[in-house]
C-alpha cells in the first residue's frame, strides 16, 4: 500500500554483502506480492496441538496483548499502565513528548552505521502500528503479544518499543504466524541492571515472507535474552543488531528453524562490543528438509578498548536430505588484544550410528529421525531463561518435527 | 531358535568379506560364547543378526523362531526379541534415556499389537528393574549415553535388555573397558536375566567374563567362521594358551 514511498530508501540489492544467501528483491516487492497471497496454510496445515501450544502457553500466568492489523481489540488490548509496567498501543504515544522519543528512531538510527538497514528505516517512517511497552520494575509474568491471524495481503509494518528500567525484568513473549508482507522492527533499551528475556514463536506453515528486526542497546551490567523459534513459512529474515554498550552487558541470541520443502529461514546476527567484560553467545541450530534453505550470518565485533570481551558463536544445521540447504557467514571482527572470541558453524546429516542404535531398540527409521532431530534442537532451549516456557514449546517443537519429516 | 547357515558378508564400504561361512544354533536357555582373535568377524556376526546397513550378504540364511530375519528391518527384528548390547553404546545428547526407553518399550509393544503403557506406569517399571539391578535412578535422567562412564554405558545397555525383555540377547564384548567390579554387577544383570525362553550369546575376547557368567557352549571364530566349539573348557584354554593352538591346527 506504500508502495510509492518506496523510492529513495536505497533498498539493497541481490548480492550486497549481507544479501547474498537472501534475495533482498522479494522483500522490496512485498506489496505487490502480498496482495496476491491469501494465508493458504497448504503446505502443511497447522495441527491443534501447534495452536494450543501456541496460545495458552499451558495456563500460565501472563499479560495478554493482541495486535490485529486493521483492528484493535481493545477487550484485550488496553493500554495499562501499573507502578512496575507501562503498556500501550504506539499511536496513543505518538506526537506527544514521552520516554518512547528517546528510543524510537534513535537506535534504528545508531545501527544503520556502517551497514545500512533500508528496510527497518522504512518500516519506521511508516508504520501503522506497535506495542510500546516500559518496563519499570522486576515483573514476574511474562508479557505475551500475540498477532492475530488469518489476514490477507497489503503491507504490515509494525514498530516496537521496549523499555526495560535500571534494575527491571521483563519477558517479553511474541507469539504469531508472520504475516503476508509484515516489516517488523522491535527498538529495544536495557537500561543498567535491566535485564530482557525474549521469546519469539512463529511456527505457522504458511506462505508469508516477512522481515523481523531487532535492535537493542544494552547498558552496564544489563542483560538481553532473546530466543526465537521458526517454522515453516516461505520466507522469513530475522535480524539482530546488538550494541553492548556498557561495562559486564551480556547479550544471548539464540534460534531454532524447521523447515520443510520451498522455504527459507534467514538468521542474520551482528553483537558490537563497545565496553569492557562484555559476554555474547549467539546459539543457532536448523532442522532442513525437503528442500528447505537456512541461513546464518553472525557476526561478534569488538572495539578497540574492548577489553575481556568473551564471544561465542555456534550455528548448526541437521540435512535430512540431499536437496536442503545451509548457507552461512560466520565472522570475528576484533579491534582489542584480550578477548576471548570463537565462532563455529556445522552441518551434517543424521548420524548413522545412532539411527541404527535406535531401531536395534524397536524404534521405527522416522520417529529415531525425529527423535534425533528433537534432540539436535532441543539443546538450544536451554538459552531460554524461563523453565516454564521451555516446557511450553517441547510439544510444539514435536509437533514441527514430525510435520517435517 | 536361533539358526545361522553357511553366512557370508561383506563390508560394502571397503568390499572387503567378512563372514565366510558361519553356522550356528543356538536354543532357548542356551548361553553362547564366541570368542576369537581381534578382526575375525565377532561384531560383524552380531551386526548382522541384528540388522545394522552397510553389510551385504551373498550366501547364507539367519532364522529367527522359524522365520528368515535377513531382509528385515533392526526395529522388526527387535519387535521378534532380538537385542544387542553395544559394544560401544552410542552418546546421544538432547534425548533424555527415559524418553529412549519408553519410545522403544511402546515401539515393541505397538509392534505386536499390545497394549502400551503409561508414561506413569512405566516409571514404576524402570525403577524397579533399576533397583533390581542395582543402577542409579539418576542415569534415566540424563541424555541416553551422554558423558556416561564406560561402566554406566554398558549397565545401561543391561538396563535396556531388562526394561525391553527380548528372547535373544547378543553381548558384544561387555566386558571391554570395564574393571573387575563393574564387570561383576555387568554379569550379574545378565544371569539375572537368565531364563529357559531366554537365549544369550557372549561375545568377547576374554574368559575373565565366562567366570561370571558360564557358557554352555563356547565357539572359537577366526578368519570369518567359526572353527572349533566346546564346553567352558574351551575357554579356559584359550585363556591358558591363546589362540596358537588353534590357528597352527587350522594351517
Amino acid at each position: 500500500m506504500l508502495t510509492e514511498n518506496k523510492d529513495g530508501y536505497n533498498f539493497p540489492k541481490r548480492g550486497d554483502e549481507y544479501w547474498k544467501f537472501t534475495k533482498p528483491d522479494q522483500f522490496v516487492e512485498i506489496s505487490k506480492q502480498a496482495c496476491q497471497t491469501q494465508f493458504h496454510n497448504n503446505i502443511n496445515a497447522q495441527s491443534p496441538a501447534q495452536a494450543a501450544a501456541l496460545y495458552n502457553l499451558d495456563g500460565m500466568d501472563k499479560i495478554e496483548f493482541v495486535l490485529q492489523p486493521n483492528e484493535l481489540l481493545f477487550d484485550q488490548s488496553d493500554r495499562r499502565i501499573t507502578s512496575t509496567l507501562e503498556l500501550g498501543l504506539k499511536n496513543l504515544y505518538q506526537g506527544k513528548s514521552s520516554w518512547i522519543d528517546d528510543i524510537a528512531g534513535v537506535i534504528e538510527n545508531r545501527i544503520q552505521k556502517p551497514i545500512p538497514r533500508p528496510f527497518a528505516k522504512y518500516c519506521i517512517d511508516h508504520s501503522q502500528i506497535g506495542l510500546c511497552l516500559w518496563a519499570k520494575g522486576k515483573i514476574a509474568d511474562p508479557v505475551i503479544l500475540s498477532y492475530g491471524e488469518g489476514f490477507a495481503g497489503g503491507e504490515h509494518l509494525i514498530h516496537n518499543i521496549i523499555r526495560v528500567s535500571s534494575g527491571a525484568k521483563l519477558t517479553l513473549v511474541e507469539i504469531g504466524n508472520p504475516w503476508s508482507g509484515m516489516n517488523m522492527v522491535n527498538e529495544v533499551h536495557v537500561e543498567p541492571n535491566g535485564e530482557f528475556n525474549h521469546i519469539r514463536i512463529a511456527v505457522g506453515n504458511t506462505e508469508a515472507q516477512s522481515l523481523i528486526h531487532q535492535y537493542a542497546k544494552i547498558d552496564e551490567a544489563a542483560s538481553l535474552k532473546s530466543f526465537s523459534l521458526f517454522g515453516n513459512s516461505l520466507l522469513t529474515r530475522n535480524e539482530h543488531i546488538i550494541e553492548l554498550l556498557g561495562n559486564d552487558a551480556n547479550a544471548h541470541v539464540s534460534g531454532v528453524f524447521v523447515g520443510s520443502g520451498n522455504v527459507s529461514q534467514d538468521d542474520t546476527v551482528f553483537i558490537r562490543h563497545e565496553g569492557l567484560n562484555g559476554t555474547s553467545r549467539q546459539v543457532f541450530r536448523k532442522v532442513l528438509n525437503n528442500g528447505a534453505t537456512g541461513v546464518f550470518q553472525g557476526k561478534i565485533h569488538v572495539n578497540p578498548g574492548s577489553q575481556k570481551t568473551d564471544g561465542y558463536q555456534k550455528s548448526q544445521a541437521l540435512l535430512l536430505d540431499e536437496k536442503s540447504q545451509f548457507l552461512v557467514k560466520p565472522e570475528l571482527e576484533i579491534y582489542a588484544d584480550d578477548v576471548s572470541c570463537s565462532h563455529g558453524s556445522t552441518c551434517g546429516s543424521i548420524d548413522n550410528n545412532s539411527l541404527y542404535y535406535l531401531r536395534s531398540r524397536g524404534i521405527s527409521k522416522d520417529e529415531a529421525i525425529s527423535m534425533l532431530s528433537l534432540g539436535f534442537l532441543k539443546e538450544v532451549l536451554d538459552e531460554i531463561e524461563s523453565e516454564e516456557i521451555v516446557e511450553s514449546l517441547g510439544e510444539l517443537l514435536t509437533d514441527m518435527v514430525n510435520n517435517a519429516i | 531358535m536361533l539358526k545361522i547357515e553357511n553366512l557370508h558378508a561383506i563390508l560394502e564400504e571397503e568390499d572387503k568379506p567378512i563372514l565366510k561361512g558361519v553356522n550356528l544354533k543356538v536354543k532357548p536357555g542356551e548361553v553362547h560364547a564366541i570368542m576369537g582373535p581381534n578382526g575375525s568377524g565377532k561384531s560383524t556376526l552380531s551386526y548382522i543378526i541384528s540388522g545394522r546397513d552397510g553389510y551385504e550378504v551373498p550366501e547364507g540364511s539367519i532364522t529367527y523362531n522359524d522365520e528368515d530375519i535377513l531382509e528385515l528391518e533392526p526395529e522388526e527384528r527387535a519387535a521378534m526379541g532380538v537385542f544387542l548390547a553395544f559394544q560401544y553404546p552410542v552418546e546421544i545428547p538432547g534425548v533424555g534415556n527415559m524418553t529412549f526407553l519408553r519410545t522403544a518399550f511402546n515401539a515393541i509393544k505397538k509392534a505386536r499389537d499390545e497394549e502400551e503403557i503409561s508414561a506413569s506406569d512405566f516409571l514404576k517399571l524402570v525403577r524397579t528393574k533399576a533397583k533390581e539391578l542395582n543402577i542409579s535412578p539418576d542415569l534415566l535422567k540424563r541424555p541416553v549415553n551422554y558423558g556416561f562412564s564406560g561402566g554406566e554405558k554398558k549397565r545401561n545397555e543391561i538396563l535396556q535388555m531388562a526394561v525391553l525383555e527380548p528372547s535373544l540377547c547378543v553381548l558384544d564384548e561387555t566386558d571391554s573397558g570395564l574393571d573387575i567390579d563393574a564387570m561383576k554387577q555387568v554379569s550379574e544383570g545378565v544371569n539375572a536375566l537368565r531364563s529357559p525362553h531366554r537365549a544369550i550369546i557372549v561375545i568377547t575376547h576374554y574368559q575373565r567374563l565366562l567366570n561370571h557368567i558360564q557358557p554352555d557352549i563356547v565357539h572359537v571364530m577366526v578368519d570369518g567362521s567359526i572353527v572349533q566349539s566346546g564346553g567352558a573348557q574351551l575357554a579356559l584354554d584359550i585363556e591358558n594358551n591363546g589362540y596358537s593352538n588353534i590357528l597352527s591346527n587350522l594351517n
